[in-house]
């Protein structure tokens, strides 16, 4: 097990607050977006790219690497911030997100911006394509990971389904699945819509190794990534079951359901990014 | 599986057999190829790709939306996958999959439909598929084929293994004659248009193995002194240019479509599309399924009970032939 030095945990939680300024700039400048479930999903996306994958300038371009497909699409701004963040876009970039020609759609779309990794948006999709790739890196007998980030509403989706019975009953032991747990989907809260809670029981009757945490502290993310990423799971796929915020780091927007899709005003904007930088 | 007798009559071949011969061929060829299956390999032909490539072959069972995510993320990696199982069951309950995970991001994924049509017969509507080539046709980005024979579809698994991007193929069941001539070399494609018979009076464009019963159909109305073109179509999207050509050479005539396929968002829209693109004004007599699912029943009779084959045929055809 590798532990994570507590001065790189505090480097990544400046970065996890940049990009959590990066998500409210974009949506801003947007007039439309996620905000909710984008930022549920920073530390996540900060302790994949920048401390699992060191990803930077050109590490998209490697053939071999690690590969990361946000499958809750809706939470665009946050994959584009994390980019932006490790350098793989330019920062002035995010200003176009959802502008007619930008490279940075609604939902991520890889054919109009190569460093994603995979279309998503029509939500239930990314777990399948991400089992491709893990089945393509077994194939290959390469020493990388697969990794898809799903939300808890995402998870109603009969394809999940299928991907999570294939993946366990298969051994797939490259594929690890992230569910941002916020508790909040499109109509409201889990309970009210489609409750599938608990979820580590259900997993691993499939087969899967499951780990639970605190989806918003960054040691512990950073902790549970490492141990997805090696071999203390054995020969199973592995599940990640991040219990986060919907709106972590603004107050007005935590754990309220209205968030999911807002825009974000002006005055929404200064009040924002002065709780998220300090 | 449908109780229609399986004894292949001399100079026909069944479309999947051919399908199972050319995987072997290409798999050798390319080891990027990697097959697919959703519990129906023995249908798809794919078992001795198995047999030989035990590591490049996945069942995902009855689960079709994750077979081609799958196949998504074979794509990504730089692998070829074939997509394998029934047309009815890959676009009818994958289609979402098929538009947003392939079409969408234009990845590498070679999707095959088995027992399209109705000439499945006695297993029936669930099983047939009368809109999958609608559906495809209507997804942004991907080039559909319906080869019209065994030979033809050599021509077609060729031409899809080496173009880049998504494409689909409609297979028919049951074995059927060969119409067009024995495949020369690897690097032949299919033919954008093919002549099948020679005549004056109407123009048919055709598709899919049901080219032969228009082609028997044809023969028949010979006989009473009606002269029918018939031209087969095997690449529906896009279609060639010279089609329109074709087409602009019987002005004034008439044109049918006989298709094993709805009349919605099959060879004769597609048709009247290209017709309309290029300024030809025309009148399409379309002969296929009107707005309604199959049913069970021997294939043949079927096929006629549908008017579109014996009988029923050729009196459309003449009454198409009349104006």
């Amino acid at each position: 097990m590798i532990v994570t030095d507590q001065k790189d945990i505090e480097k990544l939680e400046a970065s996890a607050r940049r990009i959590r300024a990066h998500i409210l700039t974009q949506i801003n400048a947007a007039g439309s977006g996620h905000p909710g479930g984008s930022m549920s999903c920073v530390e996540i996306l900060a302790a994949l790219f920048s401390h699992r994958a060191a990803a930077g300038a050109g590490w998209f371009g490697r053939n071999a690497r690690d590969h990361v497909i946000l499958s809750k699409g809706h939470a665009a701004p946050a994959l584009y911030a994390t980019f932006a963040e490790v350098g793989m876009i330019p920062e002035a970039e995010l200003r176009t997100l959802r502008q007619l020609g930008s490279r940075l759609q609604g939902h991520p779309d890889r054919t109009r911006l190569p460093e994603v990794e995979m279309s998503t948006g029509s939500l239930g999709q990314g777990l399948s394509v991400s089992l491709g790739i893990a089945l393509a890196l077994k194939l290959r007998k390469e020493p990388f990971y697969s990794y898809a980030i799903l939300g808890d509403g995402e998870i109603n989706s009969g394809q999940i389904w299928e991907a999570i019975a294939y993946a366990g009953a298969n051994r797939i032991d490259r594929l690890v699945a992230i569910l941002d747990a916020n508790g909040i989907q499109n109509d409201g809260r889990i309970e009210e819509v489609l409750e599938l809670r608990p979820y580590a029981p259900k997993l691993e009757a499939f087969g899967w190794a499951v780990r639970e945490f605190d989806g918003q502290n960054m040691a512990e993310v950073v902790d549970a990534v490492d141990w997805a990423s090696s071999d203390a799971p054995g020969d199973k796929p592995r599940f990640l079951i991040a219990h986060t915020t919907k709106g972590a780091g603004v107050s007005f927007m935590a754990d309220r359901a209205d968030w999911h899709s807002h825009t974000v005003s002006d005055e929404q904007l200064k009040a924002g990014l002065e709780e998220v930088m300090g | 599986m449908a109780a229609t007798p399986t004894n292949v009559p001399e100079g026909y071949v069944s479309l999947r057999d051919v399908f199972g011969d050319a995987i072997m061929a290409l798999g050798a060829r390319d080891p990027r190829i990697v097959m697919l299956d959703a519990d129906l390999a023995s249908s798809t032909r794919t078992m001795k790709f198995k047999k030989t490539y035990p590591d490049r072959h996945y069942n995902f069972g009855i689960a079709e939306q994750n077979m081609v995510g799958a196949a998504a993320g074979f794509a990504i990696s730089g692998y070829i996958p074939f997509v394998n199982t029934f047309a009815s069951f890959l676009t009818r309950r994958a289609c979402d999959q098929i538009a947003i995970s392939v079409a969408y991001p234009k990845l590498n994924v070679k999707f095959f439909g088995f027992h399209g049509g109705i000439n499945l017969g006695e297993d029936g509507a669930t099983q047939q598929a009368v809109e999958d080539l609608a559906i495809m046709q209507g997804i942004p980005g991907i080039r559909c084929y319906a080869p019209i024979d065994g030979n033809d579809l050599a021509r077609v698994m060729n031409e899809v293994a080496d173009v880049e991007g998504p494409t689909y193929v409609r297979l028919s069941r049951f074995p059927s004659p060969l119409l067009t001539p024995k495949v020369a070399s690897a690097d032949e494609r299919a033919a954008a248009c093919r002549l099948l018979t020679e005549g004056g009076d109407l123009l048919v464009f055709t598709t899919s193995t049901l080219a032969a019963k228009v082609i028997e159909a044809a023969a028949a109305l010979k006989a009473e002194g009606i002269g029918i073109r018939v031209l087969g179509i095997t690449r529906l999207k896009p279609l060639g240019e010279e089609i329109a050509a074709e087409a602009e050479e019987f002005a004034g005539k008439s044109i049918a479509v006989v298709e094993e396929h709805s009349i919605h968002g099959g060879l004769a829209d597609g048709l009247s599309a290209l017709l309309d693109g290029a300024g030809i004004s025309h009148r399409i007599e379309r002969i296929g399924v009107p707005d309604r699912f199959g049913e069970s029943g021997h294939p043949d009779a079927l096929l006629e009970a549908f008017g579109l084959a014996g009988a029923p045929l050729r009196e459309r055809l003449k009454a198409a032939a009349r104006g």
